[in-house]
């Protein structure tokens, strides 16, 4: 059997995070990652560019090729874990392998949501969350004249993006009033929409699709959708992008605590001794809204993934919590959101917010800020306003109250309009 | 980490270090050349920032917990062996998650084309001392890898 003294299942941020971290600290102790994908490295958020051919395999790779030899890491590629016993300490893989263990990260990340729908199995139909499924869209692109992407959230886009670029007829199909609402407000998520509609992407909101349909001719392969409304789409390719869900079940049949992701204290550890969890597969807690929910940000992957790494190499790390955020970009055009990016939205706490807004949103220009308590609890930024963006999620971290500057949070963000304390702070690097 | 402080009470906003950086990160390091003739405008990776009398010029800290690096999704932000943080902007594909990261705003956006990239400070490799640092007239910029020779002493204390 072999023995690690950190095991690792999972080869993408949180994994990779908790890998460095451990290294910084402990220089020889044996360190194995599991991957159940035979790839290097790579970054699940470049799928799209791959698809679009920016990006070649190679270029997606998260780290360079001689990372595991240069940190000393056994990576054990293409191997998936099927089954754990926190109580003996050891993982068993798929081909029955036996791996003991002194340390584990669970870093397993998320899988796509495949909805109960008529006809999700046929072929044609994907979901877009890896390689293999960029290979196997790929594959499918030759016989495909017309897209159809079921769900109107990033990955959604991000593939709509792809296929548009790609010359195919693309229709995006959200099941909510707007496209994109779990990351951008109704003002972000209309201008976005009309980028898309710019290029001919079709998009029909508040809309769900009922049945994947086959092709008449040859009955195992899909041709198109029916939705609620009864009218019927034809496509020689469907996406299915209605979201990610932890992959928590290696944790759950193992009895560690499991809402809808892995449980984690503030040091990443479970409810089982010597089991860490980070990233998308574990849940998050959001400070802004107090809520602990799954936050499939790439960031907190990294970042939880390093916490954790720091813990289980003997290093006492704490976090303080995750800020909601994210950065996109839609054909070029750059747009942020970080914490309450919308009021109104189902989740946000019920508090007494003020919204201030600079927008020339027809010349593609959109800054908003949220505040809650005289304190910056949320942002949506658009084009030239994603400039120095973070000098805004840095007010956020800090819960400083912007009274004393409000009147100089619009427009052009800069140091230079913080309270004199925090900008001699931020001149030191502090 | 060496890193470059402003001192913004001798700092008179001239803006040559944006010049002599621009000129620096350039294709010809020939500062006509740089801005007259080659295909994309060099932009500076440190800022100038004035309100009335105060100003001072501003740059990347090269964190040693970098959020940036850490919030990278392509691998492009990375710590070279002597601790400067780097973009490799042949890897960067342009999100700008590290923008959205960075505290001190000290990332910049570069647009050629299709080709989208992160810009920052790279403390000149090559230069004994950075451009910005070796050509402000006054003195104002300060490369250390001491704590902030500028403050008052009760403020370094007090960290």
């Amino acid at each position: 059997m072999s023995h690690y003294h950190y095991l690792i299942i999972g080869n993408s941020a949180a994994g990779i995070g908790a890998a460095e971290a451990i290294r910084e600290t402990d220089r020889h102790g044996a360190i194995g990652i599991i991957s159940d994908e035979p790839y290097h490295t790579h970054s699940r958020a470049l799928i799209a560019f791959h698809l679009m051919g920016r990006l070649t395999r190679e270029g997606m790779n998260f780290r360079p090729r001689d990372f595991y030899n240069r940190y000393g890491i056994d990576a054990l590629l293409g191997h998936r874990a099927t089954q754990l016993n926190p109580d003996a300490k050891r993982v068993w893989l798929e081909d029955g392998k036996e791996i003991g263990y002194d340390q584990l990260l669970l870093a397993t990340g998320g899988k796509a949501i495949v909805p109960p729908l008529p006809g999700a199995k046929l072929s044609g139909v994907f979901t877009f969350q890896s390689i293999a499924d960029v290979d196997q869209v790929r594959d499918a692109l030759s016989h495909c004249r017309r897209a159809v992407v079921i769900g109107g959230g990033l990955i959604g886009m991000q593939a709509a993006e792809a296929l548009c670029e790609l010359g195919r007829e693309v229709t995006v199909v959200e099941l909510l009033p707007r496209i994109l609402a779990p990351v951008f407000d109704t003002e972000a998520s209309t201008y976005i929409a009309g980028l898309f509609e710019k290029r001919g992407v079709r998009i029909m909101t508040g809309t769900a699709v009922a049945e994947i349909l086959a092709q008449r001719d040859e009955p195992g392969r899909a041709g198109g959708v029916k939705l609620n409304t009864g009218e019927e789409l034809p496509a020689d390719l469907v996406i299915m992008s209605v979201g990610v869900a932890p992959r928590a079940e290696l944790a759950k049949s193992a009895g560690l605590q499991v809402n809808r992701g892995i449980l984690t204290d503030k040091c990443g550890a479970t409810s089982a001794a010597g089991v860490y969890a980070a990233g998308d597969c574990a849940e998050g807690y959001d400070f802004i809204t107090g809520q602990v929910k799954p936050m499939p940000i790439w960031p907190r992957a990294y970042t939880g993934g390093r916490i954790a790494g720091m813990n289980m190499a003997g290093v006492s790390t704490e976090s303080r919590g995750d800020l909601a955020m994210n950065a996109s970009h839609f054909f070029g055009f750059p747009a942020m959101s970080a914490g309450i990016h919308d009021i109104t939205a189902p989740g946000v706490p019920a508090a007494n917010y003020e919204v201030l807004t600079d927008a020339r949103i027809e010349d593609g220009y959109y800054q908003k800020i949220v505040l809650r308590d005289d304190r910056i609890v949320g942002l949506v930024l658009l084009g030239s306003a994603v400039d120095r963006a973070g000098i805004f999620t840095g007010v956020i971290k800090e819960e400083l109250p912007v009274s004393s500057f409000r009147d100089k949070l619009r427009s052009r963000t800069a140091l230079i309009s913080l309270p004199d304390e925090l900008r001699r702070r931020r001149l030191q690097g502090r | 980490m060496k890193r470059i402080y402003a001192r913004e009470e001798i700092c008179m906003a001239c803006r040559l270090c944006e010049v002599h950086c621009a000129v620096q990160h350039s294709q010809t390091k020939n500062p006509v050349k740089a801005f007259k003739r080659e295909a994309t405008r060099p932009v500076p990776r440190c800022s100038v920032e004035v309100k009335g009398a105060l100003s001072f010029s501003f740059m990347c800290r090269h964190c040693a917990e970098p959020t940036c690096m850490y919030s990278c999704i392509s691998g492009a932000m990375h710590r070279e062996p002597n601790g400067t943080i780097r973009v490799d902007e042949s890897k960067c594909i342009g999100c700008w998650t590290c923008i959205l990261a960075c505290q001190y705003g000290s990332i910049k956006r570069q647009e050629q084309g299709d080709k989208h990239f992160a810009l920052k400070c790279d403390l000149c490799p090559g230069l004994e001392v950075p451009a910005c640092v070796a050509n402000c007239p006054n003195d104002a910029l300060v490369l250390t890898e001491e704590d902030d020779p500028v403050m008052p002493q009760e403020v370094n204390q007090a960290r």
